[in-house]
């Protein structure tokens, strides 16, 4: 009687075993193809870009953030028509078309706190900021090792004009309002 | 379904596996199933339950494999030294609690990996104080010197080195990875970037040297190296590191069994067991004959032919270093490579965490980690099967040894964080993003 | 980046798939392999846990059985050394011989006659359970047999010519199986061999005992009768050579009778000679010299009689020349015989001319008492002619009676049987009797050697056979 129980048992612990293993495995692939996580940005697929905060959340970061990091007599008027936003051109590791809404002050660089993540070897940790002032965005060069580039030309504090191409490492915005 | 719901579900998976074994184990020995079995796989099972609510509260976008694979090769291990000799489980039991303790500890304190990046320096050089410390004061166990003795426990610090190291290397090699990518001159038509960067991966590397010639650890040297070359191939993409760093470990290791008997030795036996079958070869030969013994199936948990009649098991260490020779005796062919999968889905799982994640430190890190843990699964286990010369290395989670399984709960803690820092930062929420930032 | 560490994992993903490769190849491609390397002992010490059967002797004396302690077994052998070298030893250490070895399958209880094991309890893992070996050695003749050669260096061997079934083994000196572990580096050393059966594996020269067979050879062929006359001058020369008798004896006008009776060398120097070569091998080969006796022991521990040179077994074709040929019909030159040969020669006469193939495993018993294999006594050879044979019978009782052999006389029952003196040269002899009793209705037929003795068969061998015919006559006959 007993051997039936350990031979029952020796079997159920492999079944379990390879049962264990398989499930894992299709858990993860399932996982590997996208099931599961969504990207951080939104992706073109002809739709109106979709922005991941809900609209309630979002909102009430984009007064906290102009309230917090806008420098005094600086406050950018966002009107219901102006949406400022850097589109992606191309770029190594951002797919091309993904829409950085512009809101506050924005990081761009390689340490993972940015507001916008370049990880490229040739982006800084903190490479360079964009930062609203009279109405328009400024970018910043923060000291940088390999450059900030608008419409091919390095600099170190330069106005972004509509449809200006800012190059940062190997990645190229266009900035549209 | 959640992640961690996920996670839980394979957790229950894993204790249904454990508890089984345990049944097994104790209806082999005693010939009747005794009710305290089924408690013991309870309460490993409820360990890994409170580690999981650690992770669901501090790390939820963790990845949900991790930890069930982890509890599944902890059980199976903690089986097997129960089997071998239930006092060693007793005190196992409680170096897995004290390891879930410090997991949770970590989890707690260190919250998101980056801020390591900070401290890089001090890890690294307590990295390097743990290691140096046992030539200082350790005592040799089988020849290699890497053991210290406090408090009437023995702990291995080459174990916690091991993480400290890559910790160290995964924020240096970020850092300076373009750099060393670049090179600056040409030495007899080979690029060599700027010297001044090499100064610690040169340290790293005669460290590797040290800890073979002065421990005579050929199983950590070797570890050490390889994870070493790995992560300088990730960070700088760059094959000619592998092949200098390779060479010059072929170069040292030829050197040492050539110079150190004890190294020698486990080369000789590596190449002909037969020649000492009664000596030096003979715990190896009684590997293999215990694993051939298995054959497909084996006898089951608790039914192999493991000890003698005086209760000696038959392959000595078979309890550290040795486990798995018991594990494919018991369970045969097919538990074996069951065994072996769980290791290669866990490194799989903290490659993919690897790849994933967002920034290059957490690539890193997360990619030594999982380098550092299946190298030493190879390692060890093709030493126990005559694949590789054999080296003393443990086998993780599964072996016996208190500083084997905590330090790998560690790194289990660490590889948890990044996934969950690469899945907040692609698909979490906001709260969890704004708890990220804060930290940071 | 990803692409290095995604390299890295290819790398890694071989390093596992070359770990279950290999585990492959040792759990199942090289398993066996492993497991029958002599440095394996894995099995050995898996069988303690195995419940391995006992082993008696036909009238029910258990030589060897297990005894469990604290889950492993134990062989033990109550009766210390009986027959220790026919029974063997089984060490963990040592590895086994004798029964021990031969019957080692069935004492586990998994040779395929003991019925094929279930696939279930094959599945469950459960342990087979030994089963018994009924030996035909009967405990009685065998003590008598062993006390007989206590302080002696000799062997002896009864069996029952009509079956061929060994009665007793004994060999001196002698170990207990008991002391093998801690004695074993002086047992295998020492110059006396006690771990060796000297009734299966002794050589020895078999003097005039072997007489017998020259007498079969030339009556058959009618080179002589019982009547014949001959006259001996204490010499026969031939081929530049001569043969003399024992102690220089001379004896006169005699007839064949006599000169077997007497043991007269010249005349059976004579008779050999009429013989030749050719007739006298063939009559050899008849009685089982040159083959094995297929007597159930391990491959080694039985040998060939015949003529050797040194350690080597000569071919039966070997050239002789006639001096040679006629030292051979005394049982000299260069002729070697095992106890057991010799005592089938007995048993041949006893049996009219018919020798039964020896055997010493009566039956196997499971551990339920089921009989699962039982001896048939069969044919080996056929020695000569029943007419030879009852001729020879009588001629050998005359040997008891008036010859040389009186001392093997047993009271109320007529022995009969031939003495054998071989010199050493060494002033030293080997002194031999074969033979069997009743004479009329053969029960027992028994070969005697006694090594390194002053005194000759009839003094030293022809006492000790009649003891253990004795005993064996005591015993009664088996079923």
């Amino acid at each position: 009687m007993i051997d039936i129980v350990l031979l029952v048992l020796k079997i159920a612990i492999l079944v379990l075993l390879y049962l264990f293993i398989w499930q894992v495995v299709r858990g993860a692939v399932a996982d590997v193809r996208g099931s599961g996580a969504a990207p951080d940005v939104a992706l073109p697929d002809g739709s109106p870009p979709v922005v991941v905060p809900t609209p309630e959340e979002r909102r009430r970061r984009r007064e906290q953030r102009i309230a917090e990091r806008t420098e005094s007599g600086q406050v950018m008027d966002l009107t219901r028509h102006i949406s400022p936003r850097l589109i992606v051109e191309q770029s190594p590791i951002v797919p091309a078309g993904v829409i950085f809404p512009l809101e506050g002050w924005v990081t761009i660089g390689r340490a993972p706190t940015s507001d916008i993540v370049l990880d490229e070897p040739f982006v800084s940790s903190t490479h360079a900021r964009l930062v609203p002032r009279d109405q328009v965005y400024v970018v910043e060069d923060l000291g940088s090792t390999n450059g900030t580039f608008v419409n091919d030309r390095a600099v170190t504090e330069a106005p972004l004009r509509l449809d200006a191409r800012l190059r940062i490492g190997d990645t190229v915005f266009r900035y549209e309002e | 379904m959640s992640r961690r719901t996920t996670e839980l579900l394979y957790l229950v998976l894993a204790g249904a596996v454990s508890t089984m074994a345990y049944v097994s184990v104790y209806a082999g020995r005693f010939h009747e199933i005794d009710r305290r079995s089924i408690l013991y796989g309870l309460v490993f099972v409820v360990i890994f339950l409170v580690l999981h609510v650690v992770v669901r509260i501090y790390l939820p976008q963790a990845d949900p494999y991790l930890l069930p694979v982890t509890a599944l090769l902890a059980a199976i291990g903690l089986t097997e030294i129960f089997r071998i000799k239930p006092s060693l489980a007793l005190l196992q039991g409680q170096w897995l609690i004290v390891g879930a303790l410090l997991f949770a500890l970590t989890v707690v304190i260190v919250r998101d990996h980056v801020r390591l990046d900070r401290y890089r320096y001090l890890i690294g050089v307590l990295g390097l104080a743990l290691l140096v410390f046992p030539i200082v004061a350790g005592t040799t166990v089988n020849g290699a010197k890497l053991w210290i003795r406090a408090f009437g426990m023995s702990i291995q610090p080459s174990e916690f080195a091991k993480i400290a190291i890559v910790v160290f290397l995964a924020g240096y090699l970020d850092d300076k990875k373009v750099l060393l990518s670049v090179p600056t001159r040409h030495v007899l038509g080979v690029p060599v970037p700027a010297a001044k960067y090499f100064g610690p991966l040169v340290l790293m590397g005669g460290l590797a040297l040290v800890m073979l010639v002065f421990m005579k650890d050929f199983g950590m040297s070797l570890l050490f190296m390889a994870v070493f070359v790995a992560l300088l191939y990730m960070a700088t993409d760059r094959i000619v590191y592998v092949a200098a760093g390779g060479g010059l470990f072929a170069a040292a290791a030829a050197l040492a069994v050539w110079l150190v008997p004890h190294v020698g030795d486990r080369f000789s036996i590596w190449l002909d067991p037969w020649a000492k079958a009664d000596t030096t070869g003979y715990q190896l030969l009684q590997s293999l004959f215990t694993i051939a013994d298995g054959g497909l199936l084996g006898a089951g948990f608790g039914r192999g032919f493991l000890l003698y009649a005086d209760r000696q098991p038959v392959v000595p260490d078979l309890q550290t270093d040795f486990i798995f020779a018991a594990i494919a005796n018991e369970i045969g062919l097919l538990g074996g490579v069951a065994v072996v999968l769980c290791f290669l889905l866990f490194f799989w799982r903290g490659m993919r965490i690897a790849t994933q994640a967002p920034d290059g430190f957490s690539k890193l890190l997360a990619g030594g980690l999982a380098a550092a843990f299946g190298l030493q699964t190879f390692i060890i286990l093709g030493g126990v099967t005559r694949l590789i010369p054999l080296t003393g290395l443990t086998l993780p989670f599964v072996s016996y040894g208190g500083s084997s399984i905590t330090a790998n709960l560690i790194l289990l803690a660490l590889l948890l964080m990044v996934s969950h820092r690469t899945n907040v930062v692609r698909a979490g929420t906001e709260v969890e993003r704004r708890r990220l930032a804060e930290l940071g | 980046m990803n692409k290095a560490i995604t390299r890295v994992f290819v790398v890694g993903v071989v390093l596992f798939l070359a770990l279950i490769v290999n585990l492959t190849y040792l759990q199942v491609v090289a398993a066996d392999r492993l497991a029958a390397r002599p440095e394996n002992k894995r099995q050995l010490a898996k069988e303690l846990r195995i419940r391995r059967g006992a082993i008696l002797s036909y009238d029910g004396v258990v030589l060897a059985k297990s005894v469990r302690r604290s889950g492993f077994y134990h062989r033990t052998y109550p009766e210390g050394s009986l027959a220790p070298q026919l029974v063997g030893y089984d060490s963990v250490r040592y590895g086994r011989s004798g029964l021990e070895k031969q019957m080692n399958e069935v004492l586990l209880g998994r040779a395929p006659e003991l019925g094929v094991r279930s696939w279930l309890d094959q599945l469950l893992g459960r342990r087979p359970t030994g089963a018994d070996v009924v030996t035909t050695l009967s405990a009685e003749v065998q003590r008598v047999a062993q006390q007989a050669l206590i302080g002696k260096r000799g062997a002896i061997v009864a069996l029952d010519p009509a079956t061929g079934a060994l009665l007793a083994d004994a060999s001196s000196p002698t170990y207990d199986q008991r002391g093998l572990e801690d004695e074993w580096a002086e047992l295998t050393v020492a110059e006396d061999a006690p771990l060796l059966n000297r009734v299966t594996q002794g050589l020895y020269a078999p003097g005039s005992s072997f007489k017998v067979v020259t007498a079969a050879a030339a009556l058959e062929e009618g080179v002589v009768t019982p009547e014949a006359q001959f006259v001996d001058t204490g010499t026969f020369v031939i081929y530049g050579g001569k043969v003399t008798n024992y102690g220089d004896a001379v004896y006169g006008p005699h007839d064949f009778e006599t000169a077997l009776t007497q043991s007269i060398n010249t005349t059976f120097a004579k008779v050999g000679d009429k013989l030749g070569r050719g007739r006298l091998v063939r009559k050899m080969r008849a009685f089982g010299f040159w083959k094995v006796p297929p007597l159930d022991l391990p491959p080694g521990s039985v040998v060939a009689s015949g003529r050797y040179d040194g350690e080597e077994l000569l071919s039966p074709e070997a050239k002789m020349d006639p001096l040679a040929v006629a030292w051979a019909a005394c049982g000299q030159e260069r002729v070697l015989a095992t106890p057991l040969q010799m005592a089938l020669v007995a048993a041949a006469v006893a049996n009219g001319g018919e020798i039964m193939v020896p055997y010493v495993v009566e039956e196997v018993r499971t551990r339920d008492g089921r009989v699962v294999d039982e001896a048939k006594p069969s044919r080996w050879s056929t020695a000569m002619d029943p007419q030879t044979a009852l001729t020879l019978n009588e001629m050998m009782r005359r040997v008891v009676t008036s010859g040389t052999g009186t001392g093997a006389a047993i009271e109320g029952v007529e022995v009969a049987g031939k003495t054998g003196t071989a010199e050493r040269g060494d002033s030293t002899n080997l002194a031999w009797f074969i033979g069997f009793a009743p004479a009329s209705d053969p029960e027992v037929a028994v070969a005697v050697v006694v090594e390194d003795t002053l005194a000759t068969g009839g003094a030293e061998a022809a006492p000790l056979a009649a003891k253990v015919m004795r005993a064996a006559l005591a015993a009664g006959r088996r079923p």
